[in-house]
């Protein structure tokens, strides 16, 4: 994952343009001037690959986040107010939850038209409940404790509540769901792309180039093997860093 | 009976070594019961899990010797002491809610300490569970004996937890904060409780605590501890009227008394040290309104002043 | 002296449910009819054993619970007409301090934070007043200047506590709820607490609820003492007078419940029987009857009414004698 983010803020320094075609280069092994090989138009894979790193940093950073920032307002609010509040909330999250996610974000974005950014709004509102339903958890168990209600006994505002004491002990948990989403994300980028709902051509996604790489897949296999690979890699990546950081968060552990 | 001597017990945790227990020596005579006082932080706790060999990691035993009738427990494999414990030690806790496994009736857990020592048929443990549990005044105890520790009340859980304890007829019960999670009214139960089933079965008695009333109420001698180590020990009737450490002194005279209307309680300054830099000479000079010099440079040993009363001071004389 | 703050027939009962459809199938009342009055600049203590209802009680003065039934008056005016706002600005004069220091302080904030929240909700100084007053809020209770940019962790439970403390005293109330301050410190750090207690009392002329299961610490801090049994109370009146001639029985059993920190005290015990029964159904008439050594006919059927003899009130039908 370290890879992964060092690659995407590297980006742009990399030697060669991934657009540039060099026909006479066409499904190059391994060379030199290509180190990881040349795709059908004779694009350099490396390079691609780079680019598109950034490409993928890019989304699933946004996208969590976004995510992140809305579900934990929602589901804190949720697990405030209660009651009616918290019904509507949560059940409009349970039935966006109850689409599997990537069927979801083919269909908003099939509906929105097949880009980049619409790809990206689709993973975020997919990836909003699961933060809002750890949000609401947590919130119900902040709201219990002491300090919480010292703060009402001060007189403190349900809002000021809300933000200087229920979120800011809620971020732990969150943290961890954030990590692991992302995962999620790159997957569904990925998937996105590769559908060609995602990014469009020519920009460098490792989705998209591992649908084109497929074509090619008897005369030169890299093509295709090099994209898998990055999304198989920077997905466990992730996963790896959220329950590195599940692991951390659980006090039980730390000794 | 039990005869602990120079007893050591490092916790070695990430921020360093934790001299919980530095030097401990503590006896207990058969039928006898020993009240250990000390608060957070003091080591009593720790000195107890040794005595039972359960230190939880990161801790370990690193010196000292536990005699428990002449044999050395320190010697013993784990295999050994799990033999031991429950039948020659047992050792009931504070909280009764998370000390009994809430899955299983009480009678069924109180038949397993039996049946874990002793071979007999499940029917027979469980009769002599039901006996345990009328001996420590359950209630209708055939009945109570299916309820789960969630269906009876703290006091009872308590007693299920003391019924488990005694049912293999140890020589030596060790209770740790036995009462303080209950109220007034069922703590006394709870001790007159103890009293009667320690005459019946001649058991000995560890009982660790902060309350001092308590130990008033049931102990025939008491240790003081603190920051590891034994400050003062005696029997009962010494240590509240004729102790000598500034250290019980200072908690005695914290304690507030119902029918006395001092203005101020006496209070000790400052606050429990750190184990891991504990402060050098004697651990409780910078907190002791009599410390002088050599208080803090050299350790004052447990000197004994008169029959079996203890005391760890420079200036006891005073 | 005038009365600060007032109890009138306060009732708080909370819904049992079950099913699936949560309907209700019964209430526990954990407070059942509980008056009484604060003068002001006295300390009042509250004692009972668990499920008494006392913090319940604590929390219902300032509101912090709703309750189903009564009134609190404080200065002469009703806090429960309060709208939302209005309570908000009456809180600045009520506060509390809860018994566990390691969840009553937001892990999150710094000890300025937690200090100055009080003030800055309230809007009661800002810049250089403010510092001034967070710093002599923590020299007042014992805490050093540099601690204020420390965070909840780094604190022992006393040191914790005082800092609840000094957060209580931030907005000057006149009135502070105190539940159960000392029950989770050590024996020593409970002496210090105590000590600072009174002696903030005496300099801010600050009027205490103090609630607690701990009779000698009661006996030892308050002007006037309440006892509670099963959401109701079963006496009260100037603490020397309640703790030396009960008239109450569950009185005279807590009292002599108590270890005595003396060998050598005789011990005249009244062992109760039984265990303190649940608020769900209590039993009928007076409460107490069936741990009642003197419980007559009368006992089980009629709930006793106070009687008050001077200060000295109780609800009992066999009174123990003077």
């Amino acid at each position: 994952m370290a890879v992964v983010t060092a690659t995407a803020v590297l980006s742009p320094l990399t030697p060669s343009d991934p657009n540039a075609i060099h026909l006479e280069d066409q499904l190059a092994l391994m060379t030199i001037k290509h180190i990881l090989g040349a795709d059908f138009h004779g694009r350099d894979v490396f390079s691609r690959l780079v680019h598109g790193a950034r490409v993928t940093m890019v989304v699933a950073t946004v996208t969590v986040m976004v995510a992140a920032v809305i579900g934990t307002l929602t589901g804190a609010i949720a697990g405030y107010v209660g009651r009616k509040v918290d019904a509507i909330i949560m059940r409009t999250m349970d039935i966006i939850l109850s689409f599997p996610a990537i069927v979801l974000a083919m269909a908003l974005t099939a509906a929105l038209g097949p880009s980049l950014q619409n790809s990206m709004i689709s993973i975020t509102v997919v990836t909003i409940p699961a933060i809002a339903r750890v949000a609401r958890g947590q919130t119900l168990v902040v709201k219990e404790m002491d300090y919480v209600q010292a703060a009402r006994a001060i007189g403190v505002d349900d809002a000021s509540i809300i933000f200087r004491h229920i979120i800011p002990n809620c971020l732990g948990p969150i943290t961890v769901q954030a990590t692991l989403y992302m995962a999620v994300s790159i997957l569904t980028t990925a998937s996105l792309g590769f559908l060609g709902l995602g990014a469009q051509p020519p920009t460098p996604e490792w989705g998209a180039d591992l649908a084109e790489g497929m074509r090619y897949m008897r005369e030169a296999p890299w093509v295709a093997a090099f994209p898998g690979l990055a999304i198989f890699t920077a997905a466990l990546g992730f996963n790896l860093l959220g329950d590195g950081l599940a692991d951390i968060m659980n006090p039980r552990l730390r000794e | 009976m039990l005869d602990v001597r120079s007893l050591k017990t490092h916790v070695f945790s990430s921020r360093g070594v934790v001299r919980a227990v530095d030097g401990v020596n503590l006896a207990i005579g058969v039928e006898e019961t020993l009240g250990l006082v000390g608060e957070t932080g003091s080591g009593k706790s720790m000195t107890a899990l040794s005595i039972m060999r359960m230190i939880p990691y990161p801790g370990r035993i690193v010196e000292g010797k536990i005699l428990l009738e002449g044999e050395d427990l320190l010697t013993k494999t784990q295999a050994q002491m799990t033999n031991i414990r429950g039948s020659k030690i047992s050792m009931i806790f504070q909280d009764p809610m998370t000390s009994l496994n809430p899955v299983f009736k009480a009678g069924y857990q109180v038949s397993e300490a039996i049946s874990t020592h002793q071979q007999l048929a499940t029917s027979e443990s469980w009769k002599r569970a039901v006996e345990m549990l009328n001996l420590v005044r359950i209630p209708d105890a055939p009945t109570r004996a299916h309820d789960y520790p969630h269906q009876l009340s703290g006091g009872m859980r308590q007693r299920t937890m003391i019924a488990m304890a005694l049912s293999c007829r140890p020589k030596l019960l060790i209770a740790d904060e036995p009462t303080t999670a209950l109220d007034v009214t069922v703590q006394a139960q709870i001790l007159e409780l103890m009293r009667e089933l320690r005459r019946r079965a001649g058991t000995s008695i560890l009982l660790i605590t902060h309350n001092l009333g308590v130990v008033a109420e049931i102990c025939d001698r008491v240790a003081v501890m603190y920051a590891g180590k034994i400050v003062e020990s005696a029997d009962v009737k010494t240590i509240f009227r004729k102790h000598k450490h500034p250290y019980t002194k200072g908690l005695l005279g914290a304690l507030p008394k119902i029918g006395s209307y001092k203005e101020n309680l006496e209070s000790i300054l400052g606050s429990v040290p750190d184990m891991i830099n504990p402060p050098s000479g004697c651990r409780f000079h910078p907190r002791c309104p009599h410390a002088k010099e050599t208080c803090s440079l050299t350790e004052p040993r447990l000197v004994e002043l008169e029959q079996e009363h203890m005391v760890a001071c420079h200036f006891v004389r005073d | 002296m005038s009365p600060l703050i007032e109890a009138r027939e306060l009732v708080k009962s909370f819904p049992i449910t079950s099913g699936l459809m949560m309907k209700e199938t019964s209430r526990v009342r954990a407070v059942d009819g509980v008056s009484f009055v604060i003068q002001e600049g006295e300390c009042f203590g509250l004692v009972g054993e668990t499920g008494c209802g006392k913090t319940t009680v604590g929390k219902l003065l300032l509101r912090l619970i709703e309750p189903t039934a009564g009134d609190v008056i404080f200065r002469g005016q009703s806090i429960l007409e309060l709208n939302k706002y209005e309570m908000r600005r009456l809180r600045k004069e009520m506060q509390i301090v809860f018994q566990d220091p390691y969840s009553s302080l937001n892990p999150r904030m710094s000890v300025w934070q937690i200090i100055s929240e009080p003030i800055n909700t309230h809007h009661l100084a800002t810049g250089i007043e403010q510092e001034r007053r967070v710093l002599e809020l923590l020299k007042r209770v014992g805490l050093e200047q540099e601690h204020v940019k420390r965070y909840p962790h780094e604190f022992s439970g006393g040191q914790r506590q005082r800092i609840a403390i000094a957060r209580a005293l931030a907005s000057e109330p006149p009135f502070i709820v105190l539940d159960e301050p000392t029950s989770a410190l050590d024996v020593s750090v409970q002496a210090q607490i105590l000590n600072d207690l009174r002696r903030l009392q005496r300099e801010l002329g600050i009027t205490y609820l103090f609630i607690s299961h701990n009779l000698a610490v009661v006996n030892h801090l308050c002007d006037r003492t309440a006892v509670m049994y099963l959401g109701k109370i079963v006496e009260a009146g100037p603490t020397r007078e309640v703790y030396e001639t009960p008239l109450h029985p569950y009185t005279l059993a807590l009292l002599v419940a108590n270890p005595i920190p003396d060998p050598e005290a005789k011990t005249n015990r009244i062992l109760l029987e039984g265990d303190v029964p649940s608020s769900i159904n209590p039993p009928r008439g007076c409460r107490f009857h069936p741990r009642c050594s003197r419980a007559s006919l009368e006992c089980r059927d009629e709930e006793p009414r106070i009687v008050s003899t001077g200060e000295h009130q109780v609800a009992c039908h066999n009174v123990l004698c003077k």
